[in-house]
């Protein structure tokens, strides 16, 4: 995947070796300049073997503090910081907690002892500022608004609280609560989520917006874990439970219940995130998609075309996809007169 | 709905003879095609592809490197009166994006000959051609050479801003077989 792109200097995701990348048409790492633009993004190749969830986001934890010599590990009420948290105490990190309570309501934090930053806000002080980081961001989530709310009312190298690995399966109508075809399972990449890498370049904000996209073997690893080779099994195999898990959700959750316990955390008895604080995101984030036209495309990424960049092996099949809408080769078709 | 495409004088002679098949500009394409999905007055918000529920093989900037779109019109008399495009999603494979014929020349056997203009201007390296039907027009698309994808049926789908929702089924036409021009 070269190309004649004009390589864009330096902003954009930060991640090891700047292996994942996100563009719009033939644009590196920048914003969306119309509505009708394509967001894609990219990941680089695994340099060796995944090692398992755990060690590898112990690995990344590492690689990531010796990039700034320090972190602010944002704390949002997701299994990341947590599992950040427990991984920071344990190896003896340069590093501090900061969290977020709108209108008191905190996201659940584990004891720690490191250094806990609090950042009381009202909730309408915070839906303010998330308006004008959709429009400037073209993000329309309220949860990546909030990851840059928290960055910036902190000055540390941020580690944002955000950007878990979803699987969709495409032969589940999510409407209908149905599967009127076969597995198709892509990785999605919301164009929403990497707001925070655009809000972060254009700030000058040091950290880290993509954590779980850290390295390749990070991604691998989360790809290829028990829980979320089930979830693929199950969603290949079709079954009646297929159509209510349209994406990897549950599969996601199950791994942080595997791995946090390795990582030296316990895994909290409350649901992540605080139910009260995902009510009032997920209404915020109705508001905030009217202000990030076009900021709402997902990018899908072909499970066994990344499988294979990534080198994982899943086993013989997954789903319809190579088989039924063709292969795409290492150099590109002759297009002969068309288009 | 632009004031330049209406309705033609009366066929003096038949119909297709007179139809003439073309590409057109991306811009031109979308605004003109825009009443398909009810986005008239939005037709920015139209992409050039779409990923078709897991159609696209292409990814990355491959998306931007490898995806060639090729926007069609056909013409009776200098005036546009059928929109469709087509674009490849992998080195075999191509889809076939909205297929618009205004509603005083449906039935003529317009959009049939529009859509075998489309496909004819790939090489043969693409052997299979996809579209979504809404469930209304199955059975137009099956006269058309398509079948139903083996595995897939209806899903749901809401064609534009503000329209009512329907269903749609993915159909399959292998270019080996019989041209449905």
């Amino acid at each position: 995947m070269s190309g004649d792109f004009a390589q864009s200097p330096a902003p954009g995701p930060l991640t090891r070796d700047r292996h994942f990348r996100f563009g719009h048409d033939r644009e590196i790492g920048g914003s969306r300049r119309s509505a009708a633009q394509v967001y894609w993004t990219e990941y680089g190749a695994c340099t060796r073997a995944e090692e398992g969830p755990a060690r590898e986001f112990e690995r990344a934890m590492v690689e990531m503090a010796a990039c700034f010599g320090s972190l602010s590990i944002a704390c949002a009420g997701g299994p990341l910081a947590i599992a950040a948290i427990a991984v920071a105490e344990r190896l003896g990190m340069p590093a501090r907690v900061v969290t977020v309570a709108l209108d008191g309501v905190a996201p659940p934090l584990p004891p720690t002892r490191l250094e806990v930053l609090r950042i009381d806000a009202p909730f309408a002080e915070f839906a303010a500022f998330a308006g004008d980081f959709a429009e400037r961001a073209g993000s329309g989530c309220g949860w990546t608004a909030l990851a840059a709310f928290i960055a910036a009312r902190d000055d540390g190298p941020h580690l944002a609280d955000h950007g878990e690995i979803t699987l969709v399966d495409h032969g589940v109508d999510r409407v209908r609560a149905a599967a009127p075809a076969p597995g198709n399972i892509a990785l999605a990449d919301a164009e929403a989520f990497t707001g925070l890498d655009r809000w972060m370049a254009r700030e000058g904000r040091p950290g880290i917006a993509q954590p779980l996209r850290w390295s390749a073997e990070l991604v691998a690893a989360q790809l290829a874990c028990p829980p979320m080779r089930h979830w693929i099994a199950a969603a290949l195999a079709g079954g009646p439970t297929r159509a209510r898990a349209p994406d990897s959700h549950s599969a996601r959750l199950a791994m942080w219940r595997q791995i946090l316990p390795v990582l030296g955390a316990a895994v909290p008895a409350r649901p992540w995130p605080d139910p009260e604080l995902r009510a009032r995101i997920r209404l915020l984030t109705r508001a905030l998609r009217r202000r990030a036209p076009g900021g709402g495309a997902v990018h899908h990424h072909p499970l066994h075309r990344l499988a294979s960049r990534l080198g994982i092996d899943f086993g013989p099949g997954l789903g319809e996809g190579r088989d039924l809408y063709g292969t795409v080769g290492a150099v590109p078709p002759d297009f002969g007169d068309a288009a | 709905m632009t004031t330049q495409v209406s309705t033609p004088a009366t066929p003096a002679t038949p119909t297709l003879a007179r139809l003439r098949c073309g590409p057109l500009g991306f811009e031109t394409w979308r605004r003109e095609i825009a009443p398909l999905w009810h986005m008239e007055g939005a037709a920015d918000m139209i992409a050039p592809t779409v990923n078709g529920h897991g159609q696209m093989q292409y990814c990355g900037r491959e998306l931007a490197e490898r995806v060639r779109v090729l926007p069609v019109a056909a013409a009776l008399d200098g005036l546009r009166v059928a929109w469709t495009s087509i674009y490849n999603i992998s080195d075999q494979a191509l889809r076939l994006r909205g297929i618009y014929v205004l509603p005083q020349w449906r039935s003529c056997g317009i959009g049939r000959h529009l859509v075998a203009h489309a496909i004819d201007q790939w090489p043969a390296t693409w052997d299979r051609v996809f579209l979504y039907a809404r469930s209304e027009n199955v059975e137009r698309y099956r006269r058309w050479g398509f079948a139903v994808v083996e595995g897939h049926g209806p899903r749901f789908h809401r064609p534009g801003l503000g329209a009512s929702p329907g269903l749609i089924v993915q159909m399959i036409r292998w270019r080996d077989q019989t041209s449905p021009g």
